[in-house]
């Protein structure tokens, strides 16, 4: 049995319960435009808490009939939708959470430290944490490519990056 | 139209825009040769640049990008056995093969001049294609837009993922995120729970970029292990004359089948080039080489999947529909700029498209001089090292999103989108069906409204209208076929194992 499937479908039926609830508090329809905003989205509430319950529902009948057999209507052979593939066999979760926990800390120190110091501090601890040895090569890279960013955006682009509190 | 096609040449043929579609040709190929790193997403990392440009510039670039990275992906198939792109994944078959009995440039040659070959005629059947149904689709009223979108997304959420189901919830969950915002009708905020940051809806560029780049971001960073290293030296000889026209039937099949699958929505390169590949085996006059070095198992797939880009830009340009990511992104860029694709278009802006038209050929003819000089630097920085490269495209990632709108709110939507898209693939739901139905999900919805607003309020209008019926009941068709598939196969099955029980 899978798990996953019935967490994700719970989840599912209260994030559509959560997003019909919050229709409730919409103007009615007006009369020249009889449906009204709550109308679409009521809709899409009540076919994703449909589609949830199918997911789970197809759970449970796939372990009555065969363990192997998946979650439900199974679209047979190769068609599907370029690039959504996920074939990683062999996952460090160092790495993963890891490279998610410095992205967010990164975003996060953009506005206090300013564009440079922070991209530059990211791209050293990311590229040592993903397990590269060389230092030399690491700091020279990470420096070498924040100034190329910063001359393209920057320079070239005229976006205003952050400057951080040591430099404004 | 001719007097169109000198306005859209002149734009193409101008110095800056050639520079840029030739920039964006080597960088596609390059992001094809990246393992991992797929056209759309080296598309979606040079969104954020695009705000400055005009936006037939920035349309050209990135269709040169889409057209690069179908041969680009094409070489470290051939060289190290794993597709830069699932696009050339049928191509490691015989590309490979032939690298190990040392033909490594030919395989190479083959892959790009018949890829070039199906790229250009792909050109044509969109100039072909696109105009006339632009034309109809002038007359198209809300119904009838209304049941293109729920029809296209019918086929992209029934296609996506290896579940039905969850290819569904993904596009009901992209039309649900696509209604946060201002009330198209109303004008009043939904879902917006006070955050002024989301009155102007869930930034498409940011979501992109998030769902697409961030999220590879993240699966490449977990895998343990790096890329097989591309050895520089290799057999560089190139095929001759008679090899190419040796492959004559399976481009000519990998051509016609990669523009059909193009212009299908849902489907791309990855679905032309197998059944590129199981067609060219079919039709072969020498099947039994496919699999052991066979030119025509390379041409098939390869000239497949670069006609896939002509094919891909005829419902983006006619009806404002995008089927795959690489439309989504190139209807992004021009959204960035304010203008939306569509009949309309043709009408108002016929420079954007016809420079398009005009630029995706020069792209064509960029790749077919630049394709086998550049393969060497290619090499040269797929054999950088993976951690540096995917810190990169987090740091490239995170000032692009910023220099959107000069807000970093746009960063930390996609960085949690590529959290919510990494979930997704793991637990193979689709974040390309999730996208399309973002981008759909405004013109569902008004399309939905204004059409009951036509006809106060009668829902006859989308079973009086030949068009918009007929649509309709394609979707339907479209969702309930799988299932009934499914039943009869498992009535088989059970029929097939009665007598043994």
């Amino acid at each position: 049995m899978r798990w996953s499937n019935i967490i994700i479908g719970i989840i599912l039926l209260i994030s559509s319960a959560f997003y019909y609830l919050s229709t409730m508090e919409f103007p009615p329809p007006s009369k020249t435009e009889n449906l009204g905003p709550a109308f679409f989205p009521t809709l899409l509430a009540a076919v994703l808490a449909f589609l949830a319950l199918l997911l789970i529902l197809n759970t449970f009948l796939a372990r009555g009939a065969s363990g192997k057999k998946g979650d439900g209507a199974v679209i047979q052979g190769a068609e599907r939708l370029e690039e959504d593939s996920f074939s990683a066999e062999d996952i460090s979760y160092k790495f993963l959470f890891g490279t998610i926990g410095l992205s967010f800390l990164y975003v996060a120190l953009i506005s206090i430290l300013g564009f440079l110091i922070s991209t530059v501090l990211f791209l050293v601890t990311l590229i040592r944490l993903l397990e590269y040895k060389d230092w030399k090569n690491n700091v020279a890279a990470s420096v070498g490519l924040t100034a190329t960013l910063y001359l393209l955006f920057a320079v070239a682009l005229g976006v205003t990056l952050p400057a951080g509190i040591f430099f404004s | 139209m001719l007097h169109n096609f000198m306005l859209g040449a002149s734009i193409a043929f101008a110095p800056m825009s050639l520079l840029f579609i030739l920039f964006g040709v080597l960088w596609g190929i390059l992001g094809g040769a990246l393992p991992g790193i797929t056209g759309s997403i080296a598309m979606a990392l040079l969104l954020p640049l695009t705000f400055s440009m005009a936006p037939s510039v920035a349309l050209m670039m990135l269709a040169g990008v889409y057209i690069g990275a179908m041969y680009g992906s094409s070489i470290t198939a051939i060289l190290i056995r794993t597709p830069g792109a699932p696009a050339s994944a049928a191509t490691i078959f015989d590309g490979y093969e032939l690298h190990k009995q040392g033909r490594s440039g030919v395989a190479l040659g083959i892959s790009l001049y018949t890829g070039t070959i199906g790229g250009l005629f792909s050109v044509v059947v969109l100039i072909a294609l696109a105009v006339p149904l632009a034309n109809v689709a002038l007359a198209f009223g809300p119904p009838e837009y209304f049941g293109m979108t729920i029809f296209g997304l019918a086929i992209i959420s029934s296609l996506a993922g290896k579940s039905m189901v969850k290819g569904l919830i993904s596009g009901v969950v992209g039309l649900i995120l696509a209604t946060v915002g201002m009330d198209p009708f109303s004008g009043i905020p939904r879902f917006t729970y006070g955050i002024e940051e989301l009155l102007g809806g869930i930034d498409l560029i940011a979501a992109m970029i998030g769902l697409f780049a961030v999220s590879e971001v993240f699966i490449q960073a977990a895998e343990k292990g790096s890329w097989a290293k591309v050895d520089e030296a290799f057999a560089s000889k190139l095929p001759t004359w008679a090899e190419l026209k040796s492959t004559a039937r399976a481009t000519t099949l990998g051509t016609i089948i990669g523009t059909i699958v193009g212009i299908m929505p849902g489907a791309g390169g990855t679905i032309g080039g197998f059944i590129a590949y199981n067609e060219g085996k079919r039709w072969s006059k020498t099947p039994e080489k496919f699999g052991n070095g066979s030119l025509e198992g390379v041409a098939a797939p390869e000239s497949a999947n670069n006609a896939v880009t002509g094919g891909a830009m005829v419902p983006l340009l006619a009806f404002g529909i995008p089927g795959s990511n690489a439309a989504a992104i190139m209807l992004g860029a021009l959204m960035l700029q304010g203008l939306r694709p569509g009949p309309m278009l043709f009408q108002n802006s016929p420079d954007i498209v016809y420079s398009l038209f005009v630029g995706m050929i020069i792209g064509n003819i960029f790749m077919l001089v630049t394709g086998y000089i550049f393969i060497k630097p290619c090499i040269k920085i797929v054999n950088i090292s993976k951690p540096i490269l995917m810190a990169s495209i987090m740091a490239l990632v995170t000032v692009g999103c910023y220099a959107i709108n000069n807000n970093i709110n746009d960063v930390w939507i996609a960085l949690i989108l590529g959290v919510v898209g990494y979930l997704m693939r793991k637990y193979d739901f689709s974040p390309s069906a999730m996208v399309l139905a973002m981008i759909l999900g405004f013109m569902v919805e008004t399309s939905l409204r204004r059409s009951l607003v036509i006809s106060y309020g009668n829902i006859s209008c989308f079973y009086t209208r030949p068009i918009a019926l007929a649509l309709i009941v394609l979707a339907l068709i479209t969702l309930i076929f799988p299932i009934i598939r499914a039943i009869r196969e498992d009535r088989k099955g059970n029929k097939n194992t009665r007598p043994a029980v």
